[in-house]
């Protein structure tokens, strides 16, 4: 079976205008979000505060919750855990006193308004303050360093512009990762963070297996102009590129349909990496080669 | 080519061998015979799988710095009254330093030859005529401050450690993170968690102080303490009605006796019915304890526990033996769990709840399932996908996958890794299936094109590896790389997922590249086939 037929030789190169056009669209769109939409959501991870999750024996529905705990806790929002369960998510402030007697107080008040024993506490996760400030540092130094150690494994592998086009790349798809969660109001927490970074993991595999073959024809092109040895590179790797990305979302789309909440928001951040991770390795990276090539340019033979 | 052909084999199969060994206790039954030879301990699993409590704690060391200072300042009282040297007040100054006044600069110099060096942990900063009298300020070393704040977290982390063993979990984990931060992990705890956590966090200070019986509380109450003590307060709740009554004690701050000399603590009920808990002393302890009720015979002996009287009895005689009980209208639980503190030792210094989360066994099966439900769907979809577009090349990658899957365990549950499984490291999982997949898709897209330039099988297989390499091998080791923040940086779970991910794609280079290879070496060598299915 063949998906790209041999010898596909399509003019990605030629059409690089319209991926300019493209990309500076969705990170237009990324950026535009903060105005229309506001901050993302940050978890509690980041902000601190409480999350309790509770489970009705009986259909209720987020108003009624909100209505019962509204004395206790104001600024509550009540969230539904997923469609066809009665799995709900409060989220608050961190209590004064102790989280644990705090939920209980929840309990209570559910109770008094459901009837006794409707409501059963599955899990309960607070953090301080200051405990969430500490992780957004450790979260955009992972970021950061992640980032530092590619551009420079690459420089070393590859050449500086290689490093610079695969960097970019990611920095692209992070933006719009980021631009998505904040359209859809999800929220971002330490797991989405994670699949962030895998998905810098897994965009910089794809960009070097191009950057790879790139090496490899400017060694047996010797002749011919960058554009036609990128032009190349892109078109023998195409079967690659297309049919990893699309194993690896059959996965990913496994774990949409089965993983529970958190799992399903980590595993949309991955779906929207690896989309546009396969469309900044074809339309984006090799570009940025022949573009920062004008200014750095690559040693031949 | 035979001969490396069969060595090849006999690697695959031994670690193969190896990955079934350690993997099926966490799958099926054990046999006894397996047991006596081999870890058959399961996969260990996260608290967000298992279920349990995950607590962060700040130790609130500058508290124990400021104990410190206090209790300096009650020493050089003391030594002064012994070597008669007039002064009129000693206080705390800051939470590093104590000041004293002194009638004049004459008795400020006697205390230098005789006290100062007494009181090894500070040093004199000042000395002044001031309209207070002659002040001397006397300051801690920051050095010696650093070794107390450090030497707080530790004792906590040890007090922590004896009272989370007496939980019955099979892992506890308390573990320092930082300057004084303390996390523990508790899988699969069974207990009340509310219980749970207030046995780890009270600080269980014992205390044996004398009443003030010539102060006058009428007037401490107003705001008229004497010097050198202080009103606490006797908080009594009847376990019937729940009313709360509050009894003021004028007590001395000096402290006799604390609760660190104490060996053994266990609940009684006593021949009412009411809980007590009694208490055996050390030898040091006892003798104190004997000397302290001979001096004090007629007056009340406060027992006190974080800032608490528990009781205040008069002291008939002098008592030896070395016990002694705390009255109080306890519940049983509560005098149970007042017995294991105590036994348990107390906390140097208060410590604060930063972060807890508290997951029930129930969401953690859903978790598993979900993962467990994921990683199968996604393993049929690739297994099915590469066979339909590589044909009997698909298979071999298939087997390959397979082994990777098993392998990854296998090494989870090592003994000397012994990693935890976290429900973002199932995702791991899952995705590493998706990844390792692409280093056989390079491999079969270059022995495509190696074909259809017309080189042989053989040359074909032999160019399609050999070229693929480097990049599998780049590949692979950026994706490391951008796991490794997560490693450093991630808290539980998110690390889990970062190791998984790592594990999964190491163990992929072996069984993408050397595994596969071997089996196609035997159908091209061995078995003379003279297509390539691919």
């Amino acid at each position: 079976m063949q998906l790209i037929p041999p010898n596909t030789k399509i003019d990605f190169m030629g059409k690089r205008r319209y991926a300019y056009t493209f990309t500076a669209l969705m990170i237009f769109l990324s950026f535009l979000s903060y105005p229309v939409k506001g901050p993302v959501m940050l978890g509690i991870d980041f902000t601190g505060g409480l999350m309790v999750q509770v489970q009705f024996k009986k259909p209720v529905d987020t108003e009624q919750i909100r209505q019962a705990l509204e004395a206790v806790s104001p600024n509550l929002t009540v969230q539904k855990f997923s469609l066809g369960s009665e799995d709900y998510v409060l989220r608050m402030e961190a209590p004064e006193e102790s989280a644990e007697l705090f939920a209980k107080r929840l309990v209570e008040l559910l109770d008094a308004k459901f009837g006794k024993g409707s409501v059963e506490v599955r899990g309960l996760e607070m953090v301080g303050p200051k405990v969430g400030k500490d992780l957004q540092e450790s979260a955009i130094w992972a970021t950061v360093i992640a980032l530092a150690m590619l551009l420079v494994y690459m420089s070393f592998r590859f050449t500086f512009s290689m490093g610079l086009g695969a960097i970019f790349c990611l920095i692209h798809d992070l933006i719009i990762i980021y631009g998505f969660f904040v359209w859809t109001g999800k929220e971002f927490n330490l797991t989405i963070l994670a699949a962030m970074l895998t998905v810098v993991g897994y965009d910089i595999n794809d960009t070097i297996v191009v950057c790879d073959r790139i090496r490899e024809n400017l060694r047996s092109m010797r002749k011919r102009p960058l554009i036609e040895v990128l032009n190349e590179s892109v078109n023998q790797t195409l079967s690659r590129t297309i049919l990893t990305s699309g194993f690896t979302l059959l996965v990913v789309i496994s774990l949409l349909i089965f993983g529970t909440n958190v799992l399903r928001d980590f595993a949309w951040a991955l779906t929207i990496g690896i989309i546009f991770g396969t469309y900044s390795t074809i339309f984006v990276a090799s570009p940025l080669i022949l573009f920062i090539d004008k200014y750095l340019p690559v040693k031949r033979g | 080519m035979i001969q490396n052909l069969q060595l090849r084999f006999a690697i695959i199969i031994a670690v193969l061998l190896v990955g079934v060994f350690l993997v099926w206790p966490s799958i099926g039954p054990v046999p006894a015979f397996w047991s006596k030879y081999l870890p058959d301990s399961p996969i260990r699993l996260g608290l967000d799988l298992k279920g349990g409590l995950y607590l962060v704690l700040e130790v609130q060391s500058d508290k124990a710095v400021e104990a410190v200072v206090d209790q300096t300042v009650l020493e050089a009282a003391s030594l002064m009254k012994e070597e008669r040297i007039k002064y009129s007040d000693v206080i705390r100054k800051s939470d590093v330093s104590l000041a004293i006044y002194f009638k004049d600069a004459e008795q400020a110099s006697l205390f230098d030859q005789k006290i100062l060096e007494k009181l090894s942990n500070f040093k004199k900063i000042s000395g002044e005529p001031t309209d207070r009298g002659f002040e001397v300020i006397l300051s801690m070393d920051p050095k010696n401050v650093e070794s107390i704040k450090h030497k707080a977290v530790r004792q906590s982390v040890d007090t922590i450690r004896n009272r989370v063993d007496a939980f019955g979990v099979a892992e506890p984990d308390v573990v320092i993170q930082g300057a004084d931060r303390i996390v523990v992990q508790l899988p699969g705890l069974k207990e009340d968690v509310n219980r749970a956590i207030d046995i780890i966090k009270r600080t269980a200070r014992l205390e044996f102080k004398l009443v003030d019986e010539k102060g006058d509380l009428e007037g401490a109450l107003k705001g008229d303490v004497p010097q050198g003590s202080e009103v606490l307060y006797k908080v009594d709740r009847n376990p019937n009605s729940g009313a709360v009554t509050r009894t003021p004690y004028l007590i001395k701050k000096q402290i006799l006796l604390t609760g660190d000399v104490l060996t053994d603590a266990r609940v009684i009920p006593d021949k009412t019915g009411r809980m007590i808990i009694g208490m055996d002393f050390n030898r040091a302890g006892a003798s104190q304890f004997e000397r302290i009720t001979g001096e004090h015979i007629r007056e009340r002996l406060a027992i006190v526990l974080d800032n608490r009287v528990y009781s205040a009895p008069v002291i008939k005689d002098r008592i030896s033996g070395g016990s002694a009980v705390i009255e109080g209208l306890f519940s049983p639980e509560e005098a149970h769990d007042l017995a294991l503190v105590l036994r348990a030792g107390s906390l140097p210094a208060p410590v604060k709840i930063l972060e807890n989360r508290t997951i029930g066994p129930s969401l953690g099966e859903d978790s598993i399932r979900s993962g467990r439900n994921a990683i199968l769907l996604g393993m049929l979809l690739i297994v099915v996908g590469m066979a339909v577009y590589y044909k009997w090349s698909g298979v071999v990658a298939d087997i390959a996958l397979t082994m990777n899957l098993l392998l990854i365990f296998a090494v989870m549950v090592s003994p000397g890794l012994r990693a935890t499984l976290t429900l973002p490291g199932l995702a791991g999982v899952a995705l590493t299936i998706g990844m390792a997949i692409d280093a056989n898709i390079l491999i079969f897209e270059r022995i495509r094109e190696e074909l259809r330039m017309g080189k042989s099988p053989r040359a074909a297989l032999e160019n399609g590896y050999a070229k693929a390499f480097s990049t599998i091998f780049d590949s692979n080791l950026t994706t490391i790389l951008s796991a490794l923040p997560l490693i450093q940086f991630g808290t539980g779970p998110i690390k889990g997922f970062a190791v998984t991910l790592c594990i999964g794609l190491i163990v992929s280079m072996f069984t993408a590249l050397f595994v596969t290879r071997a089996i196609f070496d035997y159908f091209l060598v061995v078995k003379r086939v003279k297509t390539l299915s691919v």
